[in-house]
């Protein structure tokens, strides 16, 4: 594989799609508040928490505040990324379009994941970086290179389990082609919003290593905070990995259940 | 009237056939409602456990949020992305050539959307109810339950409207995305689907009270699960018949203007 060739077009992709943008500077405004009220809802709805208690699960208003941060940048990741390119796969095998795809010399996921890269997505991440600097100072928390090392290694790792349990959802779309049962992974995404020790130990141990929605914001947000089990350091780059090769896997697999057909 | 019966009767046997083709996204529709119905609750079980004095127990919270699945399911209707669709595409234009309202089409299109998806709901309520039954708490006179659906018709009323309303908006903006979404997170604070209304500090609750959005989910909950009573049922009904008679007399005037503006192209 020539890896000089494939980040040549990741670049070019990202240029059309930054094009296209400029195109619809509406969309983009659109977007943008879209992002700002929502994150006013989850600010509110966190504040009415607040003022009925000091702490859920052991985790305070400020610290919440910094997962709310944590949540937002990996989302951001995740949409500009490979989310909406992957979303588009149904309708390519729906309309037999896919064709298109597997003839190009280049991979055909890589083909799939930049087919739609949205620089709207890139507001959600600023404003993580903006709660996330405002909630820090508010804690008490001891800058250490250690912690944000760790921070950044696990975050890495969250984002690779999630865009390969994504991918897996969506490679299902060769086997059923109407189902949308991605809007229930991206719902159960949605409620990693809220810290996952609020549970009972077992339905923690499931959303760690079933469906793992901690690795996604509560492991890494623990991290930065300095309170997480340090075994998860190693745990997190296997488990990644294992996913990544897992999904990467069912997908090469799956291709050949492709019919080509229109619909 | 009978030949409008008609009309209504055969648009909702043609969306009815449309949507036993999704019958499984319905089925995707109500898993996702009940997933994130269950992890707010979830939330909320935890706000309680860490607070002194809150105003709902474990059993309220439990049943509070379980009722809230039907009960916004049966207020949802989906008028204001029905026309939007129809007006970005230009097949809005179809509708001003046929011999009956935009209106009666729609108030068909949710109907037979609504039937199906509701059909799906059925085997999941006894199987849920056996999840939690020892925390369930249904208690309540005829007359409160009469009431309760009442206050659900006046839901999908008030909610029927308002999205017709705000549809018309799409003749101007064509994409709505950003009033949406605005609309959308006013509907997610003070509809009582994530924030039941007890909980809520004085202020943002006497603000509730007073907007559209509380008849969507909140209001027939609070009549089922005794937390509105007596003058305060009676009030509660006169603010959401007001909503709904300023929603459906602005409706006709607006509409004409939306028309008057609407360029019949599409994508």
């Amino acid at each position: 594989m020539n890896v000089k060739r494939y980040v040549r077009i990741y670049f070019l992709s990202i240029a059309r799609a930054y094009m296209t943008d400029l195109e619809y500077r509406a969309n983009f405004v659109a977007s943008v508040s879209n992002t700002l009220f929502s994150l006013a809802s989850t600010l509110i709805f966190f504040n009415i928490i607040y003022f009925r208690a000091k702490e859920i699960g052991g985790w305070s208003k400020y610290e919440l505040l910094l997962l709310l941060g944590v949540y937002l940048f990996i989302k951001g990741v995740f949409e500009f990324t490979i989310r909406k390119g992957l979303d588009r796969l149904p309708r390519y095998v729906r309309k037999g379009t896919l064709d298109g795809v597997l003839v190009k010399p280049l991979s055909s996921l890589f083909q799939v994941t930049i087919s739609k890269l949205d620089f709207d997505d890139i507001s959600q991440m600023l404003v993580s970086v903006l709660l996330i600097s405002y909630s820090l100072p508010k804690l008490v928390w001891v800058f250490s290179w250690v912690y944000l090392l760790a921070f950044l290694l696990v975050l890495f790792c969250a984002t690779l389990i999630l865009f390969a349990n994504y991918l897996m959802i969506m490679t299902t779309t060769f086997y059923f082609t109407r189902i949308h049962h991605e809007e229930i992974y991206k719902n159960l995404f949605q409620m990693t919003r809220i810290p996952m020790d609020i549970y009972p130990r077992k339905i923690q141990f499931i959303f760690t290593y079933i469906i793992p929605l901690a690795f996604f914001v509560t492991i890494p947000a623990k991290t930065l905070l300095g309170r997480l089990d340090p075994a998860f350091i190693i745990i997190a780059p296997v488990f990644a990995a294992l996913n990544i090769y897992l999904s990467v896997k069912f997908w090469n697999y799956s291709l050949r259940y492709y019919k080509s057909a229109s619909g | 009237m009978g030949r409008l019966h008609k009309k209504f009767l055969a648009v909702y046997k043609a969306w009815w056939q449309e949507e036993l083709e999704y019958r499984v996204a319905s089925f995707t529709w109500i898993i996702n409602g009940l997933i994130g119905t269950l992890f707010i609750m979830v939330l909320w079980l935890a706000t309680a456990k860490s607070s002194q004095g809150f105003p709902m127990n474990v059993p309220q919270i439990v049943t509070y949020f379980l009722l809230s699945v039907p009960v916004s399911r049966l207020t949802q209707v989906w008028s204001w992305n029905n026309m939007e669709e129809k007006v970005r595409s230009g097949e809005f234009t179809n509708f001003l050539l046929k011999p009956f309202s935009y209106l009666t089409f729609d108030l068909a299109e949710n109907f037979a959307r609504q039937s199906m998806r509701l059909l799906t709901l059925v085997p999941i309520i006894p199987v849920v109810y056996l999840f939690f039954r020892n925390d369930v708490q249904l208690t309540g006179s005829f007359q409160v339950w009469f009431l309760f659906i009442l206050s659900i018709v006046l839901g999908l009323m008030v909610r029927f409207w308002y999205e017709n309303v705000l549809g018309i908006t799409t003749f101007w903006l064509i994409d709505v995305y950003g009033v949406s979404g605005i609309f959308g997170t006013l509907s997610g604070i003070f509809s009582g689907s994530a924030i039941p209304l007890a909980v809520m500090p004085p202020v943002l609750l006497s603000i509730a009270k007073l907007l559209p959005f509380r008849f969507f989910t909140s209001f027939p909950l609070e009549v089922v699960l005794g937390q509105v009573r007596g003058w305060d049922v009676f009030y509660g009904f006169l603010t959401g018949i007001l909503w709904a008679l300023v929603f459906g007399l602005i409706f006709k005037p607006l509409f004409g203007l939306g028309i008057k503006k609407y360029e019949a192209v599409g994508t």
